[in-house]
């Protein structure tokens, strides 16, 4: 059976000689039918966009409201565009198996401890960078963004990076500049005493004075294992240093609980 | 529309059942509300707004989807603290609500994991661009790519992709029984609306006959009648089919296909889009 495309080209004709806007409501079911069988409209709404608008129709769909008046273009491409339609149709699959929650044949996972490190020290990193990067006098972006994609690695940081695996991130992240070792360096040395000490160890540390000197060791092990270039490790140590001491309670809770 | 006032015990109560059975534990966590705001008054709120907005009645699924809803916010507003104590209790809920359907699509138990855990590592990074109503929807989209990756990279996933293959081998022509049928007559009707002539009323009725006959096959006709005709959502076709969404798509596909070739439904099309 072939397609019948004069058929069609009639049908678009016919479709295209009156604009949606003078069709009456009674129409408007026939030519969406319409637009499905011409394909039209896959080019007007990108596959991006209606795959970022897709939680948000699931969403709206499971509480019962109507696709099409509320997403008309998303539904229009999902019309044409099969593949869109299809990962549409598998994600509300799997969001009705998760309503009707029949319990897993095994333990759900913890959260890694990585990501519960990374958890208590994001917002301190990301300060501590910035303060670093400014004292240096180096100009900086969005260090936040930085942050963001060494981050998205975060299931394979469970140990400090090797150098050469350090310059695949900053080569990843826009080149080789003096900002990304500062704020992975920044990040390495922060995670190390988060994950070695508690909070209670870490409080115990600054009760004692010897909280400087533990942030010291650790800054150093980590500019050294970065191979941070000489000027630039002598210096963000010191002002690692001098940061956690300016606020001891601050750093102090970024110890793991015990 | 008119509804009942809400008995605040016998809501709190379902509250309550709902969230015990899901194992939510947010709705007591004092840091996520303002003075005086509790998780019973935002729900309370939100199923006497969708009464009104949506015209629905107050009933047990609407109570349902407005703490889904109100929970989805907590998760968001959770995810978004600064608090990593807080942030870790919605991670961990959203990893238990999603385990069970990454576990089934994975081929074994490691690979589910390493999804999931990578799945929220890229929530609690990206959560600015989630809408705070949807977020569950939001995770299990990421959850889907996630589980995708690992079906690219390592090809061993066992239902995460659905193909042709995967689902079961129809009869040429499923019978649709009469209730389902007149559901979607009735939404028909309540779609064409009194302003429609009696003109485009028969225009109709002789376009459906056409897509009857082109179609040959019950469950596609269904399906196209449903969907384009009645605006029935995929997830409610589903429904009234006793099938997975992927199979109203995949059936919706085939149906369009096969009208394409049909001269007879073009001509008929042409002549009512004029």
């Amino acid at each position: 059976m072939s397609e019948s495309s004069s058929d069609l080209d009639r049908l678009r004709q016919a479709l295209n000689a009156q604009p949606s806007s003078s069709a009456n409501a009674a129409q408007q079911p026939i030519r969406r039918l319409a637009r499905a069988l011409l394909a039209e409209n896959v080019e007007t709404t990108t596959h991006a966009r209606v795959l970022a608008e897709m939680p948000a129709m699931a969403a709206a769909e499971l509480r019962g409201d109507r696709l099409a008046q509320l997403f008309p273009d998303a539904v229009a491409h999902m019309d044409v565009c099969e593949s869109c339609s299809l990962e549409y149709a598998q994600l509300l699959d799997m969001l009705l198996e998760m309503e009707t929650f029949v319990p897993a044949s095994a333990a759900p996972p913890a959260l890694s401890p990585t990501l519960q490190t990374a958890l208590r020290i994001r917002d301190w990193v990301m300060r501590t960078a910035q303060q670093l990067l400014h004292r240096a006098q180096i100009t900086y972006g969005d260090v936040n963004g930085m942050l963001d994609t060494l981050l998205e690695g975060l299931s394979e940081m469970t140990t400090m990076p090797a150098p050469v695996q350090a310059q695949q991130w900053a080569l990843g992240y826009g080149g080789e500049d003096d900002e990304t070792p500062l704020v992975m360096a920044t990040w390495f040395a922060t995670q190390t005493l988060a994950t070695q000490a508690t909070a209670v160890e870490l409080q115990s540390l600054a009760d004692g004075d010897a909280l400087g000197e533990r942030a010291r060791q650790i800054a150093e092990e980590t500019a050294r294992q970065m191979k941070l270039a000489k000027p630039m490790r002598s210096r963000f140590v010191e002002d690692y240093v001098r940061i956690v001491l300016a606020d001891p309670q601050v750093f102090v809770a970024l110890g793991r609980p015990s | 529309m008119p509804t009942e006032p809400l008995d605040d015990v016998a809501l709190e109560q379902k509250i309550q059942a709902e969230l015990a059975r899901r194992g939510w534990s947010l709705a007591a966590e004092p840091s996520l509300f303002a003075a005086g705001e509790t998780f019973l008054l935002r729900v309370r709120q939100r199923t006497e707004l969708w009464c009104v907005e949506k015209e629905r009645p107050l009933d047990d699924a609407l109570i349902h989807i407005a703490i889904t809803h109100e929970y989805c916010r907590l998760l968001h507003a959770a995810v978004s603290q600064n608090s990593s104590r807080v942030q870790g209790v919605a991670l961990q809920e959203t990893i238990n609500y999603a385990w069970p359907a990454a576990l089934k699509r994975c081929s074994d138990q490691r690979t589910a994991e390493s999804a999931i855990l990578r799945a929220v590592t890229n929530a609690w990074l990206h959560i600015a661009k989630c809408k705070p109503g949807s977020y569950l929807a939001w995770f299990t989209r990421i959850l889907q790519r996630e589980i995708q990756q690992e079906y690219r990279t390592q090809g061993r996933i066992q239902g995460g992709e659905t193909t042709e293959a995967d689902l079961p081998i129809e009869q040429d022509n499923d019978e649709i029984d009469d209730d389902r049928w007149e559901s979607v007559r009735e939404q028909m009707t309540t779609e064409a609306d009194s302003a429609h002539t009696v003109e485009q009323i028969l225009s109709r009725e002789r376009l459906v006959t056409l897509l009857k006959k082109c179609l040959s096959n019950a469950k596609r006709e269904f399906i196209i009648l449903a969907e384009f005709f009645a605006e029935l959502n995929p997830v409610e076709i589903a429904r009234m089919l006793g099938v997975k969404v992927s199979q109203v798509h995949l059936n919706k596909f085939r149906a369009l296909k096969r009208i394409k070739h049909c001269p007879d439904v073009l001509e008929e099309l042409r002549l009512q889009v004029s």
